[in-house]
């Protein structure tokens, strides 16, 4: 280690001294480390290598001949300290300009820091898994409309891992919940069976015990794997929970392993079982809801993996044309899986938050270049009294410097509020639960510090050590300021300019949050109460006087209005309650048949009779059901408006019968109404063809309550979690919400991105508009003798006022029309973040343009005002 | 930066005490730059350990002010290592920086801080 880092910092000295003598330098360093090193501890290690270290740094050139290498250290030190002490009393004397100039760099930081807090702990942190990099997730895609889906069947993806030679592993997890009795009651656990290598993929390590064996997949002996976060909750971090048993639904299992509580995938988990093999089963193909993962091979390509996956999933097809069709399986590497969705948006707002630190940078900039006119004689006295070039930078450069650490100490304070904000609104972004002011984010604000005031200072640093120019600008102020002027000018167009491309794009996204909101539902959200239950288990009439039992006690709670159910409700996700999508293929009588396999196909719900209604989901056409569709009368269905739509073209499908396979004949169903189309998850996905079927012709253990309340449903949640448990203590509960919780979670994402998007964009509005105000006024401030002259010229206040309006105003275009190149070419980035509104469209950029232009008039018109008062006479005395 | 300071210039500022020992532990024997470490180490009592970066920033320096030189190494040595000796420069600046010491220390004398005054 120590030598390792002697040989780093050896860099730092020149090269030419470092191969004259690098090498004898480290042959020393090495036999003085061989004679005292062994007996030294840790302490003495330490110092010993500080030593050397301290010695390399100094010994690079520094005065070693003579006057002394610690004085000349000493002499540095003094001198920087001078600095900071000069640029401290200078910035104090001007409280107030010092005062904006640390608030924006403190903003610009804080919000840059947040930002990349949030990137840090989402997409940067090492991921859990034993080697990411090789890590594909798998699921089916049907090659012919390229439609993914959730998962794949684990009958394909064993069929994958025989043939494939590019992948180890390939397996599939099925997502299961297990009855755990706690206290008398049934809790419902979320598990994974996963098959024989899922586990082996992750290449995760229990934390305690082993993982399953091949022996475990085959034996079908009763085990699992508990995860650290139920053994801390519920078994008190017991740690001989492992080897003892564990009863779910009334079976007791041996606890094999404990597993890291970050492994949460392929989602949320307290308990992991061996899924053993099913072969031979051709019609568990379909059931392609699994995640499988796989390793790649060790030297194999993503592109060659995926050929060999084509390859296979061909010969399936081909082995089983009925199972299988339009076959592909679609290998992603884990980390695309995870935050494909995440990375676009945020490396988007850093982009933007980079931005704002731009602006905040140039606008503090600009500042100092016009506090370095006002300074211009003291710069040229300096200057005569023989400060050198250097000296002037220096003292430019420390004023920049002491306000930007100034800033980011403000900074990494904002940073805590950011990151309170950002859990707020984005609660369901991935690992957002590692997201924290930590190491690497102060190291990001100590950057950000940095570069902020290499930005703030180097310009005006630069400009103003010209010792000549000093002096000439030290003369009359008349033309003095100009080319500082012009440089404001540019730093000032440019602020405009990148605030209106945040501004376009903060628009754009809540053009697109407002279209969004604006999709029709289908259904009213407010005021429902959705519980999930999983009735299986149940016998002959059970399971009909459970829920009838649970419906009774349902209404019996104050402010539930009616209650029905249905197997999906819209909106519902694998989190809370979990969709059980199931399409089912079918044909219309009167029509001519399709070849096998390649029947219509339609997610089917089940439904109780007055569903519709609770739902607040309008019949279009025909009826619901009612309830004397029961077992005995004819089979009847209902179809939503897409299936009228695609299978009808529009014509009445009242009274067509609709056929859908039962064993190895085809069951009637009679279309008798039409419903609203609702939209299976959330405002912004696209209905899809339905058909529902009623509970009491043909029935679903998988059942969710739909209560219609007069009160806000989080009130009466409790009860009716009690009302189940009423009906049967043994009954678990799978999950509750409010829909409308739902929907909003569903949009947290956009929220979040608009959110974020527009605060930057107006602070950065609002530090373009501080910039042209303060660039006018001191324009302002340097023609008054100008402006004077002009009125006693006899020029009236109005075109005194008009001229520096217009000044203001021609700032603002130009930025303006830098602004609208820069969103043009900008914007297209955000294309997949926006809905039913074009990255260029032409109103957003209009009115934003408007708005940005009418604010650089505003922020003129202040100095504007003072300009107009001048009087001719004081104009003159000023000077 | 510095100007080379010649043997005649009065002025000259004190040597720090890292060259001054480095002159010194080469005035009997070219050596190698461990040499020198273990030698002023042995002559300090161990008072003064050398670090491989400050010597060898001091040997850069001095080289380039020419009061030392390589010297041919023995012919038994170690090739990686190389051998420094005092030029006749080096040797006169010790010898001035010797005096102005040996100077200080007699009036230190003279004026009763040290004992053993010297004789007027």
């Amino acid at each position: 280690m120590g030598m390792r880092l002697y040989r780093i910092l050896l860099r730092a000295w020149p090269r030419a001294a470092r191969e004259e003598y690098g090498d004898e330098m480290l042959d020393v360093v090495g036999r003085q480390w061989a004679e005292v090193g062994p007996a030294l501890g840790p302490v003495g290690r330490a110092r010993f290598w500080l030593r050397q270290y301290t010695a390399l740094v100094r010994g690079r050139g520094a005065a070693t001949t003579r006057g002394g290498g610690q004085e000349g250290m000493k002499t540095l030190l003094e001198g920087f300290r001078h600095d900071v002490r000069q640029a401290l009393r200078t910035l104090l004397r001007r409280p107030g300009f010092s005062l904006v100039a640390a608030l924006t760099l403190g903003v610009g930081i804080g919000a840059s820091t947040s930002i990349f807090s949030a990137i840090h702990a989402v997409l940067l942190r090492p991921l859990p898994f034993g080697d990411s990099e090789r890590m594909v997730v798998i699921v089916e895609q049907n090659r012919a409309t390229g439609e993914l889906g959730n998962g794949a069947s684990a009958q394909n993806v064993f069929d994958l891992s025989e043939g494939a030679e590019l992948l180890q592993y390939a397996a599939v997890a099925d997502p299961y919940s297990y009855d755990l009795q706690v206290e008398g009651r049934a809790e419902n656990i979320r598990a994974w069976m996963v098959a024989e290598g899922f586990l082996e993929s992750l290449g995760v390590r229990p934390v305690l015990g082993r993982l399953f064996t091949a022996e475990d997949f085959i034996s079908g002996d009763p085990v699992l794997l508990l995860s650290e976060a139920s053994w801390v909750e519920r078994f008190g971090a017991d740690p001989d929970i492992v080897g003892s048993e564990i009863v779910l639904d009334g079976q007791a299992r041996v606890v094999l392993g404990i597993m890291p509580s970050r492994l949460q995938f392929p989602g949320e988990v307290e308990v992991w079982t061996p899924r053993p093999p099913q072969p031979g089963d051709p019609g568990s193909r379909t059931a392609a809801y699994m995640p499988g993962v796989a390793l790649l091979t060790p030297g194999a390509s993503l592109e060659q993996a995926q050929a060999e996956a084509d390859r296979i999933a061909r010969s399936i097809e081909e082995a089983f044309p009925a199972a299988a069709t339009d076959l592909s399986f679609r290998l992603t590497p884990v980390r695309e899986y995870l935050f494909g969705d995440v990375r676009t948006p945020l490396w988007i707002l850093a982009g933007a938050v980079g931005l704002v630190l731009l602006i905040a940078s140039a606008n503090v900039a600009g500042l100092l270049v016009a506090r370095g006119l006002e300074r211009a004689r003291e710069f040229a006295v300096r200057d005569a009294l023989g400060a050198s070039r250097g000296r002037l930078i220096r003292l430019m450069g420390s004023e920049a410097g002491v306000l930007a650490l100034s800033g980011g100490v403000l900074g990494v304070a904002l940073t805590y509020g950011g990151v309170a904000v950002i859990r707020g609104l984005a609660p369901d972004l991935p690992r957002i639960e590692t997201l924290g002011v930590n190491g690497p984010v102060l190291a990001f604000a100590l950057g950000a510090t940095t570069v902020s005031a290499l930005l703030a200072g180097l310009l005006p640093a630069l400009r103003f050590a010209r010792p000549a120019t000093a002096l000439r600008e030290g003369g009359r102020g008349q033309s003095s300021g100009r080319s500082g002027i012009r440089l404001r000018n540019r730093l000032v167009v440019l602020e405009v300019a990148g605030a209106l491309v945040l501004l376009v794009g903060a628009g754009l996204l809540v053009q697109s949050f407002a279209n969004v909101l604006d999709e029709e539902l289908g259904f009213d959200p407010e005021n429902r109460f959705a519980l999930q239950v999983f009735a299986y288990g149940y016998e002959g009439n059970e399971r009909v006087q459970f829920v009838n039992t649970a419906i009774e006690n349902m209404m019996a709670i104050p402010g539930v209005d009616s209650v029905a159910l249905t197997s999906n409700v819209p909106t519902s996700d694998d989190g809370v309650l979990a969709a059980l999508d199931i399409d089912i293929p079918f044909t219309l009588e009167g029509r001519a048949l399709p070849t096998p396999g390649q029947e219509p196909r339609a997610w089917t719900v089940w439904v109780s009779q007055g569903l519709f209604e609770v739902l607040g989901q309008p019949v279009v056409e025909g009826r619901g059901f009612r309830i004397t569709d029961d077992a005995n009368a004819p089979l009847v269905t209902v179809v939503n408006e897409t299936f009228a739509r695609r299978h009808f073209d529009g014509a009445s499908p009242i009274g067509e019968v609709v056929r859908t396979p039962s064993g190895d004949s085809t069951v009637a169903w009679e279309i008798i109404g039409v419903v609203a189309d609702t939209r299976p998850r959330g405002h912004a996905s696209a209905p899809r063809v339905e058909i529902y079927r009623a509970l009491t012709q043909s029935g679903s253990g998988n059942l969710t309550f739909v209560l219609r309340t007069s009160v806000p449903p989080a009130g009466i949640a409790e009860a009716a979690r009690q009302a189940i448990w009423d009906a049967n203590p043994d009954q678990s509960i799978w999950g509750t919400a409010a829909l409308d919780d739902l929907l909003s979670e569903r949009l947290a994402e956009r929220r979040f991105n608009m959110t974020l998007l527009s605060a930057f964009a107006l602070i950065a509005l609002f530090l373009a508009a501080i910039g042209i105000y303060a660039l006018v006024s001191y324009s302002v401030q340097m023609r008054r003798t100008e402006l004077g002259i002009r009125r006693a010229l006899g020029s009236p206040p109005s075109d005194i006022l008009a001229m520096i309006l217009k000044e203001g105003g021609l700032l603002g275009a130009t930025g303006v029309v830098l602004g609208i190149g820069g969103a043009l070419v900008t914007t297209r980035f955000m294309r997949g973040m926006l809905f039913d509104v074009r990255p260029n469209d032409p109103v957003a950029l209009l009115v934003l343009s408007g708005v940005v232009l009418g604010v650089s008039v505003v922020a003129a018109l202040v100095p504007a005002l003072r300009a107009r008062s001048i009087h001719p006479a004081e104009a003159l005395r000023s000077e | 930066m510095v100007p080379p300071v010649t043997t005649t210039d009065a002025s000259q500022p004190p040597l720090t005490h890292v060259v001054y020992h480095i002159l010194l532990s080469l005035t009997a024997a070219p050596r190698h730059g461990y040499g020198i470490i273990k030698d002023v180490e042995d002559r300090t009592h161990g008072r003064l350990a050398l670090e491989a970066g400050t010597l060898y920033g001091a040997i850069k320096r001095l080289r380039e002010d020419g009061w030392i030189e390589e010297a041919p190494a023995p012919a038994d040595a170690d090739r990686r290592r190389r051998y420094y000796a005092l030029t006749e420069m080096g040797r006169d600046v010790l010898r001035l920086e010797s005096e102005r010491l040996a100077e200080l220390v007699e009036m230190a004398r003279n004026a009763r801080v040290l004992p053993g005054s010297a004789s007027a």
